[in-house]
């Protein structure tokens, strides 16, 4: 039994205990709560003749310093597969019930009289005409638990009605990590956070740390020698001058001029060692920036399309942009500041320690004090910046909502209501904002307060040091300048924790994104296909497809396209029109039965050659940031601009371009001219005709278009049928006039198929929508 | 599996329904059956058109046809104009379909800033480790103060009323509503 949860040892248990044997256990499913809503533990599992139902509670024990889970156990229910013909999900707003249904009585003699019909040629009885058996409640369960209900529901119901099931898509695409078993949290991504444990990201991190070693040992080596020169520099202005030279003692007595150059010395080499730093920093951090930045935007171009529908396009900009900045705060600022403050805070403590253990001690203790106050005040600090942070947010999705919707906003004279609705959000932020100062403000005080006080408390001892003669004066100026620097590299320290952290989450983030895998993945060993391309004989059969378990988008369905035919496909908005063509082009992969093309399996070509022979025009058009050209030879970008020409006055679009300010050059997309909705859809089907593809797939590509332009364009697609194989969706149905083929697809599944004759005579639904569209236009033409 | 068929053309229009001629019965399954103006319904569902502000009012009631879709019957203006017994039905009904564990404790909120936060609650379900991730979207705080929690399987858990939480719960939440 590999699917889908697994038996506790209780549980199996209490199984055997009551004949059952655990080796013909077929699959099994744990369901969480009980009838009253309570969390409880119901195991469901099958075996070729029978449905088990165990419930109880499951238990953590600890025996001898080991974890070990007891079952509890309540209840127990057998059902025979006799009896429990079928079963299935039944959801509610957060929970779900698996309900079986029971065998009806006549059942039996109605599959009879309907073989038998069917065997005399007779009309047999009607499926709604079945007798409908009892309906039982097996279990309940949370929502999260329903996919792997629906699964283990097939599965049963697979085996009640003697068929084969395949596993291999559950191996394939299992949502359950391999390692934990527990369930991604995104099926789409083969990431489990489970089982990820911060110091494997760490060490995955300065595993990236080869790629960026010269950079960061660059700018580890400036920063040890801008440490040094820190260190040592304030010796020749403090110790060295009164000590040495100003002390009538001092083996230097007198040389001014040499304690001048020295300090000055040390200044100059500072100031342009600084500016060198600041040139290898920049660069450093540039280059690896560059570089991680590459390789999430390579790793994410190599992922399937249920990648992008599924994250916010907002986080994956942020996942290429700011994770990766953050990252490269680890080799840039993070590994190298921080072993420069270590070995700062430890040479300062020596030096310090050697000239005065005393003063030493009281300036370490003082140090001490100072930074566990600063940690009291960051884990209070945080959560009042975490309130700024969730307030801003707020804030700036209600403006982002008023001026995006500024048009509503005006239509409607709504402006005082958006007004005093930011104005409540800025309110919190005002306020959040306040508060946060406000104990920053206090603590800073405090903080100064303690740094003064402690300071000159320590300078008093110090200058009785001083006259006692246990130090020189120079060296009390000295450790008094240690203890201002030492402040620097201790805040380092608190605030490291917090920089590692966001930048361990950052780099998870980007190693995710690394380490998914493509749902759909190329083939193997693809198979060959010519340089003329795919002709375009496309079979569908039995596909079934669902974007989210158990909600069926299409249901066995099957579809007969042949080369060079013209085929349209008719429905409702949501019947699964758009979902079978992303079938077809294999931007989703079939959760059942097969798509081939000119006989050979979608799954066995290889993506370039597919793309290449099909062209897409779809709803959602888009137009990327350049030229009107550019955007036409998008797929093709070899193409001549006689080809972009002729591509953009096929698809009617050359007389629009004309008029653009400059031309084909006109810089269109992001922050370009603007297009209307039909221009915009003109320029994408000039973007798949370019191409030339022998399969052309129009998704409702003249949707935004006036008659007359649609009729132009159609003129041109009539033109390009030609040798080709034409797939068009269209709600209008005076787009499909001259389809060789029509299919009608309702709720996933066809519902007819013919010639536009044929299915006027069949009287059925095209003829509905087909006596829909004329009393429309009747209703028009009237007023 | 009813034989009621809907004209598709026809505008739709706000229909109340009149309570007393509506009959509801529940069958051992779970189900609603349903008569309504000579009609019979053997599959019916309750809704709330707004399930967090009229939990007792604005009731919409459907049946499944023959091709699986639920249409609408109409609309029960406010279930107090129901008899006693048709009430409890449909409160019963309602509480079992918008049954949610509600949070009555947190012990505690575990950042552990890999995208995901672990929340150790207390639920009227029973005691529950949350796993919750990209928090700022699965913590929702409607206008009305209730805080709805989706964890990274998708089951939901709710906070009524944030107020009514112990000082120690709420200092917990604070950070994240």
């Amino acid at each position: 039994m590999k699917y889908f949860d697994t038996l506790t040892e209780g549980a199996l248990k209490a199984l055997t205990d009551r004949g059952v044997d655990p080796d013909s256990l077929l699959y099994c499913l744990k369901c969480d709560m009980n009838g009253e809503g309570l969390y409880y533990d119901t195991y469901l599992t099958f075996d070729s003749k029978n449905l088990y139902v165990i419930s109880g509670y499951d238990r953590l024990v600890s025996e001898k310093k080991k974890f070990r889970t007891v079952f509890d156990f309540k209840e127990y229910k057998e059902y025979s597969m006799e009896e429990l013909k079928e079963l299935y999900v039944d959801r509610y707003r957060h929970t779900c019930r698996l309900m079986g249904k029971m065998k009806a009585e006549g059942e039996d003699a109605f599959e009879q009289a309907k073989k038998s019909a069917e065997e005399k040629g007779e009309e047999p009885p009607k499926d709604e005409d079945r007798p409908e058996g009892e309906k039982v409640w097996l279990s309940r369960f949370s929502s999260g638990f329903s996919e792997k209900a629906e699964q283990f529901s097939r599965r049963y119901n697979m085996t009640v009605k003697k068929e084969e099931i395949d596993d291999t898509p559950l191996a394939e695409n299992s949502p359950f990590c391999p390692k934990c078993g527990q369930k991604y949290p995104d099926p789409n991504r083969k990431f489990c956070p489970y089982c990820v444990k911060k110091s494997s990201i760490f060490k995955r991190l300065f595993g990236l740390f080869g790629e960026y070693k010269a950079q960061t040992v660059m700018i580890m080596f400036m920063m040890i020698l801008s440490a040094a020169l820190s260190v040592i520099s304030p010796y020749f202005s403090t110790a060295f001058l009164y000590d040495e030279v100003l002390d009538a003692a001092g083996e230097r007595y007198g040389e001014v001029l040499f304690a001048i150059i020295m300090v000055a010395g040390f200044l100059v080499v500072s100031m342009l060692l600084q500016t060198l730093y600041g040139i290898v920093f920049t660069k450093a951090v540039t280059k690896v920036m560059h570089s991680l930045r590459t390789k999430v935007y390579h790793a994410m171009q190599h992922l399937s399309l249920p990648f992008f529908t599924s994250k916010q396009t907002g986080s994956l900009m942020t996942r290429v942009d700011g994770d990766a900045e953050e990252v490269s705060g680890f080799f840039c600022n993070i590994v190298p500041y921080g072993i420069v403050c270590i070995v700062k805070l430890i040479s300062m403590s020596i030096l310090m320690f050697i000239m005065s253990p005393v003063l030493a001690s009281c300036v370490v203790g003082m140090i001490v004090v100072i930074a566990l106050s600063e940690v009291w005040f960051m884990k209070g600090q945080r959560r009042l910046w975490r309130g700024i942070n969730l307030s801003m947010r707020t804030m700036r999705s209600n403006l982002n909502d008023s001026v995006n919707g500024h048009r509503v906003v005006k239509a409607f004279a709504r402006e005082e209501q958006e007004k005093s609705r930011f104005g409540k959000s800025l309110g919190k932020v005002y306020t959040a904002d306040v508060a946060c100062r406000v104990r920053g403000a206090n603590f800073e005080f405090g903080q100064n307060s303690v740094f003064i006080i402690g300071g000159a408390i320590m300078t008093v001892f110090g200058y009785y040091l001083v006259v006692t003669g246990k130090i020189g004066l120079g060296e009390l100026m000295l450790m008094t300048g240690y203890l201002g620097m030492m402040m620097e590299p201790m805040y380092f320290m608190i605030w490291a924790g917090d920089d590692l952290s966001r930048c361990l989450d950052a780099a998870s983030r980007i190693f995710e994104i690394m380490d998914s895998k493509p749902t759909v993945k190329p083939p193997e060993n693809p198979a060959k296909v010519g340089a003329e391309g795919l002709k375009g004989d496309i079979v569908l059969k039995n596909v079934s497809f669902e974007y989210e378990a158990g909600i069926a988008v299409l249901k066995d369905l099957s579809m007969d396209i042949k080369a060079g035919q013209f085929y349209g496909i008719v429905g409702k908005t949501g019947a699964g029109k758009s979902t079978l063509i992303n079938l077809i082009s294999r931007l989703y992969d079939t959760t059942n039965g097969t798509i081939t093309i000119d006989g050979i399996s979608v799954r066995d070509i290889a993506f370039e050659d597919l793309r290449r022979s099909i062209g897409i025009v779809s709803q959602e058009t888009y137009i990327f940031m350049g030229t009107v050209a550019d955007n036409i030879r998008y797929a093709r970008p070899e193409a001549t601009l006689d080809e972009v020409i002729e591509a953009a006055k096929s698809a009617n679009a050359h007389d629009f371009i004309l008029k653009l300010p400059d031309g084909y050059d006109t810089v269109i997309g992001s922050g370009g001219a603007d297009l209307s909705g039909g221009e915009r859809q003109r320029i994408s089907i000039a973007r798949a005709l370019i191409q030339k593809p022998n399969i052309l797939i129009l998704d409702e590509a003249t949707a935004s278009m006036d008659t007359r332009t649609e009729r132009k364009i159609q003129n041109a697609i009539d033109n390009l049928k030609k040798g080709r194989t034409v797939i068009a969706i269209a709600h209008r149905l005076s787009t499909l006039r001259d389809a060789d083929m029509l299919c009608v697809i309702e709720n996933g599944e066809v519902k007819e198929t013919g010639t536009h004759d044929e299915l006027i005579h069949q009287k059925g639904k095209y003829f509905e929508l087909y006596k829909l569209q004329a009393e429309a236009l009747k209703t028009i033409s009237m007023d | 599996m009813n034989n009621y068929k809907v004209d598709d053309f026809s505008i739709d229009t706000l229909k109340i329904i009149d309570v007393n001629k509506l009959k509801l019965e529940k069958k051992d399954s779970g189900y609603l059956f349903a008569e309504y103006e000579g009609n019979k319904y053997e599959e019916v569902s309750l809704t709330r058109l707004q399930p967090f502000y009229c939990l007792d009012t604005y009731i919409s009631v459907a049946f499944r046809n023959n091709e699986e879709e639920w249409i609408e019957i109409g609309v029960i203006k406010d279930l107090k104009d129901m008899s006693d017994e048709q009430r409890q039905l449909c409160e019963d009904y309602l509480d079992f379909r918008y049954y949610i564990p509600i949070i009555t404790k947190i012990y505690s909120i575990r950042d552990n800033r890999m995208g995901y936060l672990f929340v150790d609650a207390e639920t009227t379900a029973g005691r529950k480790k949350i796993a919750v991730n990209d928090w700022w979207t699965n913590f929702r705080l409607n206008t009305s103060g209730i805080l709805t929690v989706t964890d990274s399987d998708g089951n939901k858990y709710q906070v009524p009323d944030l107020n009514k939480l112990d000082g120690s719960s709420n200092k917990k939440l604070e950070l994240f509503v």
